[in-house]
């Protein structure tokens, strides 16, 4: 498990970023290839996780997180500053993944399969430390993409809900009943003390 | 009564929907404040606290490493020409003026650099000759073209920003060169006369959590 840094240089790091991110956005839009690089391969890790998590399609990762930053290429001349360059980015991975979900026909608001989950979950007490990787994703899979992706920029990506909320377009409350109900099917699909598996 | 009851009510659902930010360390300090004190009376919201700090750690587990570079390949083949090729000399001019004139007395230094570059340039067009026979030595076909870069595996903290990435890989003179892997780490690549001071210079950097060279170790 990994350290994490304290709160303090979590936000000193994040205000430098947010500055630099502009600026190498900036030099996109001028034209320079190097900072369009440096810009894809710092936000690559984490737009793969997120558009994995979200999408559960392992094998559709790489196409949409390109066609993210292909939009970052070409449109980078429209970004105004409004938003931090990570709000502006993620949001285009968001749309981008939705809409690949929907050339699938996968519906991104339906929650899918939960009671055979559950079932499958049982006896909840007895699962192992090994199967907890397994168990969490086997939930977090029952759950809708809109609610996956409020859960994995809330709790991998720490990103706030209002900032979640401009991510996935939509308005702050909505993000908070989208994480109050993505909490309680959680909970009606994992043990109720995790650390009895972990 | 009833007035307080309600207060109380709905004191507790603003705080429990607030929970996953918390723990996250994602509020701002008015609503920290209300969580904590909320929590000090609250067991029920103690409780849910508890199960969100790990359901956040069991959610927040790496994945599978992916190729960077073979998809920035994919999507440099789709760039438009003008986004694939180096910068235009009128986009270098203009990123020029925008930093330059700002600050006049950055242009008095640049033309001083600029007339230094011009007469080390005619320096070396002057031992040129003197150089070039050596440029025809002898080079078995077996010898590498080059050097191979030594490789290490480092693992940043999981929120590390790119600005942080960047500036982190610059000091150490290493370049990534794989990764993320299963273990969200990095395998990055370093001139082999380079290889301890980089290590040492990447194990001081706050932002990196594992430094480990991937180079067989000699035998004395």
């Amino acid at each position: 498990m990994f350290a994490r840094p304290g709160a303090n240089a979590i936000v000193q790091s994040r205000a430098h970023a947010s500055s630099s991110d502009a600026e190498l956005v900036a030099r996109v839009a001028r034209g320079d290839t190097r900072a369009f690089e440096d810009l894809y391969r710092g936000y690559f890790p984490r737009l793969a996780r997120f558009i994995e998590r979200t999408t559960r399609r392992p094998e559709l990762v790489e196409e949409i997180l390109n066609d993210t930053m292909f939009v970052v290429s070409t449109g980078a001349h429209k970004y105004d500053g409004s938003s931090k360059v990570s709000t502006w980015i993620f949001a285009i991975a968001w749309r981008k993944s939705l809409k690949a979900l929907r050339d699938i026909d996968v519906p991104v608001d339906a929650d899918e399969g939960i009671e055979a989950v559950a079932d499958d979950a049982e006896p909840r007490h007895e699962v192992m430390r090994a199967q907890l990787r397994r168990v969490l994703s086997e939930a977090v899979d029952a759950l809708s993409p809109n609610h996956r992706a409020v859960i994995e920029l809330t709790y991998f990506h720490e990103i706030g809900y209002h900032e979640i909320a401009q991510i996935m377009g939509c308005p702050v409350d909505t993000v908070k009943t989208r994480m109050f109900h993505a909490r309680r099917r959680l909970k009606a699909l994992l043990p109720e003390r995790l650390e009895d598996i972990l | 009564m009833s007035t307080r009851v309600v207060n109380l009510d709905s004191t507790h659902l603003a705080v429990r929907d607030l929970l996953p930010w918390f723990v996250a360390g994602t509020l701002d300090e008015a609503e920290s404040r209300l969580v904590n004190g909320h929590l000090q009376t609250c067991a029920a919201c103690r409780g849910e606290l508890e199960w969100e700090r790990q359901l956040r750690e069991a959610n927040n587990v790496g994945l599978p490493g992916r190729d960077i570079d073979r998809a920035f390949a994919a999507l440099r083949a789709r760039l438009p020409a003008h986004a694939r090729a180096t910068p235009s000399w009128r986009s270098r001019l203009q990123a020029w003026r925008e930093n330059v004139l700002p600050r006049p007395w950055l242009g008095w230094a640049l033309a001083a650099q600029t007339a230094a570059i011009s007469i080390l340039v005619v320096v070396l067009a002057s031992t040129r000759v003197q150089t070039a026979d050596e440029a025809h030595t002898y080079r078995a076909l077996s010898r590498p073209a080059a050097e191979e870069p030594a490789r290490l595996v480092v693992a940043f903290a999981p929120h590390t920003e790119v600005a942080e990435l960047r500036r982190v890989l610059l000091a150490s003179g290493a370049r990534i060169v794989d990764g993320p892997t299963a273990a969200d780490a990095y395998i990055l690549a370093v001139a082999p006369e380079k290889l301890e001071a980089s290590m040492q210079q990447l194990r001081a950097e706050k932002s990196v959590l594992l430094v480990q060279s991937l180079e067989a170790k000699a035998v004395h």
